[in-house]
């Protein structure tokens, strides 16, 4: 990883430093070399007017005029023999050409051994005259050398730094990563208390550990309800297991006549049945959760959903002592699953049959309001406590008071997963006095 | 009638046999894919019992290839998958009922006879009668020894339902998806309570008797013989 990043940093920086490279030495050459032509081009005129004379006048006046602080090297060959000129050429050579003239000033600093570069460019003409003109190069070789010093230390600074901050920055990140491991580990081993720690510094470290500090804060209450729904599973089945055990073991004993047996056995068919019940309760709640019934939610009549469910309850209610009273608003549709909201709002109604004494009051409302839909069910019944409505939607979760009431505790915990596939909350509330049970959909 | 159960759990295909023989019903038994789909191929039953998990091949895909074949011998899933899209799946697939394990022996008895394919026909029947008493499915009334009786839209449906089935013993769950479309077990008495009204306007003021209690199973409503 790190060798990788001190890689990729030294070829970027190098691409970088080939592009100032090229831009200023390469811009200089050119500067260069467009003088050097305009030059060519003037004398070039002057052979054209006057000849090799008129050349070798207009040379002769460069040279004379400027002086050999001019910069300029010029020289004539006629035939492979020199004419004039300041410099000494052994051969012509048509085309660019760098030469070293011996130096001008041999103290310079600048100076190199084999003399000065001269870059300079040699025109051939057709009667046998050669013409070079060039000029002192040794500013851009100087520029040259310079920037690619330059350059070469600042590569060397670079990688240096990138080489030293990379460690570091990978130590701190190891370090990071290596505290993360060892509270997995823990955690792993069992210790689900343990959380990473954070730095406080806000950066992706630490967002990370906040993340997975909430990811583990969820596992951990997944995994405790888990271990609730567990035990409260086993103590409701053992119980009523227990009990027909007992009442088989002591029918063995003592009974004698078939209907004693087949007092026994309908017994135990019976108990039986109590705990296939909670059993299909669970597992109804463990598909609902599972939110696999999503796909096949539809538009729901809901009025007509109430509808049916007064019909079908109105006689039992009465049956029961209890007064009836149904306000339902015409034509409320939602969105969901008919078959679980019927389910729903019928165990709200049944808990408001069952657990309010006869003469009570049971009411089922449906209003409608353009942005949500409110099915209710209300009694003016003992109610529930405030402190324990939040309780009372967990699984096996039975009130003190409707203990000798045959149920599995289960009938609300399902009403909250159906209202939660459908994106709502089971609403307990107080209807002073009594229970207030509702269900708020909202239409958007 | 002639059953035919498809079922690898040998405790349980026992179970059936002797549950169905015991009314009265021939029973043969596959304990494979493969040979139920040959046996009921022969097209002699009235009715096929089908396990969902079967080895050799599963129950969805034998009752795919029945219809496939053109054969269309009511079919009664009888399984441990009892999810609704489980049940949607089966009811997809072919198949004319679904039911649960575990199931009661009453249930499956009621069941199997409401599918029996010899008077499966009766669905069709507009103007029902059962004794003295006339349902006129279309006109929507219901007489009595020629009296008419009131009755609620639901009660209507109870009894009509009742009345395809005469003679029959229907269930509290067959009530319940049939004329409430209830697909849950309610934990008050919704069916006993309905029944009993339709009982005092059907059979309080009139003889004979016609809808009776079935103990541990359902109700039936019949003709004295």
């Amino acid at each position: 990883m790190g060798l990788g990043f001190a890689g990729l940093f030294a070829a970027s920086a190098l691409v970088l430093f080939a592009v100032i490279y090229w831009q200023t030495i390469g811009y200089m050459d050119r500067q260069l070399r467009s003088v050097i032509d305009d030059n060519v081009e003037s004398l070039m005129s002057a052979y054209q007017d006057g000849g090799m004379s008129g050349l070798r006048y207009a040379v002769e006046r460069q040279l004379g005029r400027a002086g050999p602080q001019s910069g300029w090297y010029l020289a004539i060959l006629s035939h492979g023999r020199s004419v004039v000129g300041n410099v000494s050429l052994s051969a012509s050579f048509p085309g660019w050409k760098e030469i070293h003239v011996p130096a001008a000033d041999p103290d310079d600093d600048d100076t190199r051994d084999d003399g000065d570069a001269v870059l300079g460019r040699g025109v051939q003409f057709g009667d046998g005259t050669f013409l070079f003109v060039g000029h002192d190069a040794h500013q851009v070789e100087e520029l040259r050398e310079l920037i690619v010093e330059g350059l070469t230390w600042c590569f060397g600074a670079a990688l240096l730094l990138a080489a030293l901050g990379g460690t570091a920055v990978g130590a701190g990140a190891l370090r990071r990563v290596e505290v993360i491991n060892e509270v997995a580990g823990r955690i792993v081993q069992g210790d689900l208390e343990r959380r990473i720690p954070i730095r406080g510094t806000g950066d992706e470290f630490d967002t990370l550990a906040d993340y997975l500090n909430h990811m583990l804060e969820r596992i951990q209450v997944l995994m405790e309800s888990m271990r609730q729904v567990t035990t409260d599973i086993a103590h409701d089945l053992r119980t009523p297991i227990g009990r027909m055990r007992q009442r088989l073991d002591s029918v063995r004993q003592h009974a004698s006549t078939v209907p004693e047996y087949r007092a026994a056995v309908d017994y135990a068919i019976e108990e039986t049945d109590r705990v296939i019940e909670t059993f299909s309760a669970l597992l109804r709640i463990a598909e609902i959760e599972s939110g696999s019934r999503r796909a096949r939610f539809a538009e729901v009549d809901l009025t007509s959903v109430m509808e049916a469910l007064v019909e079908a309850y109105a006689p039992v209610a009465n049956e029961m002592g209890h007064e009836w009273v149904a306000r339902i608003s015409p034509g409320v549709h939602v969105y969901g699953d008919r078959d679980l909201l019927l389910q729903a709002l019928a165990n709200l109604v049944e808990n408001s049959i069952r657990h309010t004494p006869a003469g009570s009051v049971v009411q089922m409302c449906l209003s409608s309001t353009p942005r949500d839909a409110v099915a209710a069910v209300a009694d003016n019944g003992p109610g529930i406590p405030a402190p324990l409505r939040a309780k009372v939607t967990q699984r096996f979760y039975r009130l003190e008071s409707s203990r000798s009431t045959p149920g599995s505790g289960l009938g609300l915990g399902l009403v909250a997963a159906i209202a939660e596939l459908h994106g709502t909350r089971l609403e307990l509330s107080d209807n002073a006095p009594g229970l207030r049970a509702s269900l708020k959909f909202s239409r958007t | 009638m002639r059953v035919l159960a498809i079922e690898d759990d040998s405790e349980t295909a026992a179970f059936i046999a002797n549950g169905l023989q015991r009314l009265g019903h021939a029973v043969e038994i596959a304990n494979n894919g493969h040979d139920g789909l040959r046996q009921a191929s022969g097209r002699s039953h009235d009715l096929l019992i089908v396990d969902r998990m079967l080895p050799g091949m599963s129950g969805i895909a034998l009752v795919q290839r029945l219809r496939d074949d053109g054969i269309l011998t009511p079919v009664l899933f009888l399984t441990a998958l009892g999810g609704v899209d489980d049940r949607v799946e089966g009811l997809d697939s072919g198949g004319d009922d679904y039911m649960a394990k575990p199931f009661a022996m009453a249930e499956l008895a009621a069941r199997a006879n409401a599918l029996d394919r010899r008077v499966s026909r009766r669905d069709e029947a507009t103007r029902l009668r059962v004794a003295n008493l006339e349902l006129d499915v279309v006109e929507r009334t219901v007489r009595r020894g020629g009296h008419p009786l009131a009755l609620q839209p639901r009660e209507f449906r109870l009894l009509e339902y009742l009345m395809r089935h005469a003679g029959e013993t229907v269930t509290r769950t067959m009530l319940l998806e049939n004329v409430w479309q209830f697909r849950f077990d309610p934990r008050t008495s919704v069916v006993e309570t309905h029944v009993s009204r339709l009982r005092m306007k059907i059979d309080r003021d009139f003889k004979p008797e016609l809808i009776h209690t079935v103990r541990g199973a359902g109700y039936c409503l019949r003709a004295p013989e």
